[in-house]
């Protein structure tokens, strides 16, 4: 969740610890009694490897997390087993906590050796700082367990309960001041009518970075808690859950808890092109919601209602507009253009969410204040995501047509899920539907330099909510085809008798490809444009080559194309091969590693948008240089991607090579991908493809 | 029950004003000093349209007392051109340790609009967070300025007060940006001398005269950045900086004449931590009592320390300097280098072997043989080890003769691949401070020759008829070309060692499937590293019209891409790391009905530094490709690259050279 402007900052620290801290302000904390250490098995000792991940340096026996609401303190043990001479590393142990959260008590740790006694860790336990700064201490608990050998068992346990002391310091000062990076936009307020009708409370991250065989969590409810909350909510809160991706098992209720079980959990590893991270992970997220509602329909219905109403309060009237729609419009009277001409002109509202330094003070100083409507946002000239997006609809309202502003939820860190009650969470970004004709068109104004009639691809292919049906109701946003994710290279070159190619490169990139790439430079200047994108065509090219980019158009502007020349230079790449010359029909492969390397694969193969390359190169060669080969066309095809490469002779002196590779969609399953492998196989295989040539001359290197 | 309702929900909001934070305090008007004020008025020179940002005045005032202790005040103000240069121009980075105290951090920023901004101390970030290190009460102090963009002047000012082991002072006047004006001022109590060093830039002006009372006075102008080149040494062994080394009218073992004072300094900072102790001793007759020869006998305890102490780095007061002592590495069985160092000295002291211990820097090129003692010059810790006389000394690379001392071998104990006898990449050729004899000594370790860095591959296929590629390979790894994918294999489980060949197969075919492979001696640094793997290649051999092109070199790159996006004349020196000897020897069995038409002519490239051999012949039904790649010289000046570039661009061409084979057959559709 992005942080919300107008507001102060604040640290998104875990808000489970923020129940604990609320919990200790009635309850005291249980003495913790020393206990015995849970007995090791003889399996658990016997054991020399892990069968699931082979050569594994160390694996978790067992982990247990018990947040204990009731009690005001979390338990964690964790045992493990070295198995390597690498897995000794895990020996060294680091707790991270934060400090006016909570602290680190009752720690302790000991060493099974793999014959012999039991040692007790009794060397010292360092308390470093991880992080300290006004409002701020994070610290590490941090020791080494000594003389620990493969086939020894480590296992540790402490407890997290509230720390009342006070970090001294605004945290606000130093937050100011630290480079803002470039991180999502915020999408803005929401609005007024809002109401908390689920909290989130407890995140169980599943997997960790070794093989777990078992682990248990278990969360206990605080009756006070619940108190808190029901005054929050409007009637009596429950406790939900909402789990991803765990194998066969779910969480239970015990009596007055809540415990979840699993067995052989695999450590997350990402993948190259991947669905976010956030959605492969294993987890359970806990959560209070109002229990008057029966079922997640009920939840998503109400949260739209309180959410509509918001946004329609920003709206406001569309005859209040009317005066500004008219000034916008002229005398226009085709709807498409009218539109367009709306959309223009809220393009130039000065978009907030995209100034990379503009602070809470910042603010203050330039006097910005909150929009309560769209009116607002015209007079004052700026405005955040939200509030230019609200603005476009209000316009298009006052104009005649039955816009309506949607919930989207972006799909560049996480993919929406129905039972995760989540508003914010999840819908986290605004869009506009305008029907246009007898088509309903999604639009977003509020993403710079986005064309007209395209999103942003994060807004893509996603899910959303529209309130203007009776329940609301959830759709999914359009996918674009792969013209609208086009990169096309047209290559003028010259081949020398040394086997050297110079000339010219026009790139231009279309839709999502132009997009991309006007944001990410949209806070760059000239040189660092420049830079950037020599730098992405030299990735392209063999070692050795040159590229300087000569022509720049439309880098910041929502012109369908984005046009940017290079001369290149790309010295002996044709070799010679006793008298005969090779030449690399595409030339255009460079340093850069093709996707999909390896046999098999865990997740999903995941592209951002259905997308397409194209180069069209021509090739002149040295007077008196013959062609003796071209190489046959290359074709691969399956139900989503396609590739050719067309290799010709056009002329005595000149060659010309077309190659097209088109992905029609975004999403590969993990039993998809051995067909993808393979198409992707073909692509580099038809890419080796070259010329024979019949050289002029002996060249030396 | 109303009044426990309200004092919930006021618990539940003081709950969220922490989360919320609570209101900035009112700005008050800042006025910056005037020396900032000047500066930012200060006009610019023409620079290069890519420079991010320009020092214009980087001042260093350094007050030494006559206990020794040093007061510095420092000044650097940055004037920001490009936003690339806000993000570093805004934080000044500084180290509190038990010794040094930051006493003062202050910036401001000036912008061209709008009011100026200061921070302080209070708004600074704190963290005893760095690599490799568990724990250290070192606290790095980041104070970052507000508000910064193109067209801010940044200056910050800062004291310091320190007690250093050594008395020198160091200035670091060059650095990412360019810097117009550096300045170095320093005070001394009656009585004192100094002697000042200008390394890695070409001394301005004689050092101060003898004769002439301090203060010392250094200034500089108009100092280029540092750039950015591929394979460049690291900026430690380029960027510009004055040493100033001190030294009172009394005798103080704290001011170093040179290496030897230095060396005797860390003598008696870790003498007593060698020391054997009995359980130590004990250890060390364990260890030995298994080898019957001298040279088994070191190799045994020095396989002990490498294998069996896991690093772990606490350093805690002088703990970055000082180890610690060899009984309690022993019993912990863990250690940073210098304690791993202390152990291995104490279990040779205790059977009857020398050792001294060797100060080095892993970044090679921070120490020369003719540069100034400094005690900040290194970084690592290893062990000089005399080898009796009745221990052969063949086939031991890390081996020095010193004229008084004897043979010695070099050892790393923290490299876990690097066995006795073998030095790892960082220490071949490096300069480093053998600690012997109650001093110290620059000694120059040794370059190895190629063959102790071997990679050895030999490739047996078949090309079937579809021109498809079966075969096996084979590799035979040395020295460094098998420390680091050691290192990394063991490190990693099963499936992790097969993406790794996946990756390396990936950039030779396009389509390929590993059926098999083996690693043996991954567990075993002396032993070469063997790695065997068989696989198949579909369409590696295509078809053009009458002729199947096959690349002979089936797998490996040996160009070095040292092209740079600035064509500009090159400044830094060229370091390709260690010296290598890579032979491949392909043979592809051809099909029935095919013969070479065209083989490429054979390479024969010899720049000196290097020499790359290729050739691809007809040997029957086979065709035999050999190349043989020989890097004997792996630091090159840079007034060698235009001769480096193009060497290593016809090593790339001739890598993708192929070989036509004519074919009477039926063509592939």
């Amino acid at each position: 969740m992005s942080p919300t402007p107008g507001k102060r900052r604040r640290i998104a620290w875990p808000l489970g610890t923020g129940l604990l801290l609320c919990a200790a302000a009635s309850l005291v904390p249980l003495l913790f009694a020393q206990k015995a250490w849970p007995p090791i098995t003889a399996e658990e000792s016997a054991l020399k490897d892990c069968p699931q991940i082979p050569g594994a340096g160390a694996i978790f026996l067992f982990r247990e997390e018990i947040a204990d609401i009731k009690a005001g303190e979390t338990r964690v043990f964790k045992r493990l087993k070295v198995l390597t001479a690498a897995g000794r590393d895990r020996a060294n142990v680091e707790i991270m906590y934060v400090k006016g959260l909570y602290k680190v008590v009752d720690l302790e740790a000991r060493v099974v050796p793999p014959e012999g006694v039991p040692r007790p860790f009794t060397g010292q336990v360092f308390d470093k700082t991880a992080l300290l700064g006004p409002g701020i201490r994070v610290a590490v608990k941090t020791f080494a367990l000594p003389d620990v050998t493969p086939g020894a068992i480590i296992e540790y346990r402490y407890k997290l309960v509230v720390d009342t002391s006070v970090v001294k310091g605004d945290a606000e000062d130093i937050l100011d001041a630290l480079p803002t990076g470039r991180g999502k936009p915020p999408e803005g307020d929401i609005g007024k009518g809002m109401k908390l009708l689920s909290l989130p409370v407890e995140r169980w991250d599943i997997e960790e970075g070794l093989f777990t065989r078992k682990a248990r969590f278990v969360y206990v409810p605080g009756d006070s808690w619940g108190f808190i909350l029901s005054l929050l909510f409007d009637g009596r809160p429950s406790l939900l859950w909402f789990s991803k991706r765990i194998p066969d098992t779910h969480p239970v209720w015990n009596k007055d808890r809540l415990e979840l079980e699993v067995e052989n959990i695999p450590p997350f590893e990402a993948e190259e092109l991947m669905p976010p991270e956030s959605s492969e992970k294993m987890c359970v997220n806990l959560f209070y919601f109002d229990s008057k509602f029966k079922d997640p329909k009920a939840y998503w219905t109400m949260e739209c209602k309180n959410w509509q109403k918001a946004a329609e309060a920003f709206l406001g009237r569309p005859h209040k507009l009317a005066a500004a729609c008219g000034e916008i419009v002229g005398d226009e009277t085709d709807p498409a253009r009218v539109l367009m001409r709306l959309y223009e002109r809220v393009q130039q509202i000065r978009n907030l969410s995209y100034e990379q330094d503009l602070t809470s003070r910042r603010r203050k100083e330039q006097k910005i204040k909150d929009n309560r409507n769209a009116a607002d946002v015209l007079e004052r000239g700026y405005g955040y995501r939200s509030d230019i997006t609200r603005t476009f609809v209000a316009l298009a309202r006052a104009a005649g047509f039955e816009a309506e502003v949607v919930r989207v939820s972006t799909r560049d860190d996480k993919l929406f899920h129905n039972a995760f009650l989540s508003f914010t969470g999840q819908l986290d970004s605004e869009a506009a539907l305008v029907p246009v004709g007898d088509k309903t068109l999604l639009f977003d104004p509020a993403t710079p330099f986005c064309p007209f009639g395209l999103v942003h691809w994060t807004r893509s292919n996603a899910a959303a909510v529209r309130f203007s049906e009776k329940p609301p109701a959830f759709f999914t946003t359009p996918v674009y085809p792969p013209e609208l994710g086009l990169t096309q290279r047209v290559a003028a070159l010259r081949l020398d008798a040394r086997g050297s190619l110079s000339g010219t490169i026009e790139a231009t990139y279309m839709g999502h490809e132009a997009l991309i790439r006007r944001l990410d430079h949209i806070h760059d200047d000239a040189e660092e444009v420049r830079r950037s994108l020599e730098e992405e065509m030299m990735e392209l090219l063999p070692e050795g080559s040159e590229a300087k980019m000569t022509k720049l158009e439309n880098i910041d502007n929502n012109a369908p194309a984005l046009i940017a020349r290079f001369d290149v230079v790309l010295p002996g790449l044709a070799v010679e091969t006793g008298d005969r010359m090779l030449l690399p029909a595409s030339p255009l492969l460079g340093k850069r590693q093709h996707p999909f390397r390896h046999a098999e694969r865990k997740y999903p193969a995941y592209f951002p948008y259905p997308f397409r390359e194209f180069n069209d190169i021509v090739i002149t060669l040295p007077d008196g240089m013959t062609v003796e080969t071209c190489p046959p066309p290359q074709k691969a095809q399956d139900e989503f991607c396609s590739y050719s490469l067309l290799a010709m002779q056009e002329g005595p002196l000149k060659l010309h090579v077309q190659r097209d590779l088109i992905v029609h969609k975004s999403f590969f399953s993990v039993e998809q991908y051995p067909a993808l492998k393979s198409f992707y196989d073909a692509v580099r295989t038809g890419d080796t493809e070259q010329f024979v040539l019949r050289a002029l001359a002996v060249v030396d290197y | 029950m109303r009044g426990y309702r309200g004092f919930a929900l006021v618990v539940t909001l003081w709950a969220a004003a922490l989360f919320f934070g609570s209101r900035p305090p009112a700005a008050a008007a800042v006025t910056p000093p005037p020396w900032l004020l000047q500066e930012a008025r200060r006009p610019l020179p023409d620079l290069p349209p890519e420079t991010e940002a320009v020092v214009l005045l980087h001042e260093q005032t350094t007050a030494v007392t006559a206990k020794g202790t040093l007061a510095t005040t420092s000044r650097l103000a940055t004037r920001v051109l490009r936003q690339g240069g806000a993000d570093l121009a805004r934080v000044l980075v500084r180290a509190g340790a038990y010794n040094l105290k930051v006493r003062s951090m202050t910036g401001w920023v000036v912008n061209p609009s709008g009011q100026p901004k200061k921070t302080t101390m209070k708004q600074a970030l704190f963290t005893s967070i760095a690599p490799d290190t568990l724990y250290m009460d070192a606290k790095i102090i980041m104070l970052f300025a507000p508000d910064v963009g193109p067209g801010s002047v940044v200056g910050f000012e800062w004291e310091e007060e320190r007690t250093p082991p050594s008395l020198e002072d160091i200035f670091e006047f060059q650095g990412r940006f360019p810097v117009l004006r550096a300045r170095y001022s320093l005070s001394l109590p009656p009585g004192w001398t100094v002697e000042r060093h200008v390394l890695n830039t070409a001394p301005l002006g004689p050092g101060p005269d003898p004769a002439d009372a301090p203060p010392v006075r250094f200034e500089l102008e108009n100092i280029p950045a540092i750039a950015q080149e591929p394979y460049m040494p690291n900026e430690l062994a380029l960027a510009g900086r004055l040493l100033v080394r001190m030294k009172p009218p009394l005798p103080d073992a704290r001011s170093f004449s040179g290496w030897s004072d230095m060396g005797a300094w860390y003598e008696g900072l870790s003498r007593e931590r060698r020391s054997p102790s009995e359980p130590v001793a004990a250890k060390a007759a364990e260890l030995a009592s298994r080898v019957p020869d001298s040279l088994g006998k070191i190799r045994a305890l020095a396989d002990f320390v490498q294998k069996e102490i896991r690093y772990v780095s606490i350093q805690i007061g002088i703990g970055g300097f000082q180890p610690h002592f060899a009984a309690s590495v022993l019993l912990n069985r863990y250690g940073d280098c210098k304690d791993k160092a202390t152990l291995l000295s104490a279990l040779l002291e205790a059977v009857g072997i020398e050792s001294y211990p060797v100060i080095v820097n892993t970044e090679r090129g921070s120490v020369a043989p003719d540069s100034p003692v400094s005690l900040y010059s290194f970084n690592h810790a290893v062990l000089a080890v005399r080898l009796p006389e009745d221990a052969p000394a063949e086939g031991l690379d890390s081996l020095v003769d010193h004229p008084r001392l004897g043979r010695l071998i070099v050892f790393d104990p923290t490299m876990p691949t690097a066995p006795l006898g073998r030095l790892p990449h960082y220490l071949q050729d490096n300069t480093v401070l053998l600690v012997a004899e109650g001093g110290g000594e620059l000694v120059r370790l040794p370059r190895p020759a190629p063959e102790s860095n071997l990679l050895d591959r030999t490739g047996r296929f078949v090309l079937t008829a579809d021109g498809d590629l079966v075969g096996e390979i084979r590799e035979v790894r040395r020295g460094s070309q098998a420390d680091s994918l050691r290192y990394r294999m063991q490190a990693v489980p099963e499936a992790d060692r097969r993406k790794y060949l996946e990756t390396f197969l990936s950039d030779s075919f396009p389509s390929f499937i590993l059926r098999d492979y083996e690693f043996r001696n991954l567990e075993s640094a002396q032993d070469d590293l063997v790695l065997s793997y068989g696989f198949s290649a579909p369409a590696y051999a295509r078809r053009a019209g009458g002729f199947v092109v096959v690349r002979p070199r089936a797998v490996g790159r040996k160009a070095v891409d040292l092209t740079s996006r600035e064509k500009k004349a090159r400044r830094y020196p060229i370091d390709l790391e260690t010296t290598v000897l890579s032979r491949d020897e392909f043979t592809f069995e051809l099909p029935e009905g095919l013969a070479a038409e065209s083989l490429p002519k054979p390479v024969d490239l010899d720049a000196g530094f290097a020499v790359y051999r290729s050739a691809a012949e007809s040997e029957g039904r086979s065709l035999v490709y050999k190349r043989e790649y020989r890097l004997v010289e792996p630091l090159l000046p840079a007034a060698r690259f235009e001769e480096a570039l193009k060497f290593f661009l016809a090593v790339g061409a001739e890598e993708r050279q192929s070989v036509l084979l004519r074919s009477d057959g039926p063509r592939r559709p």
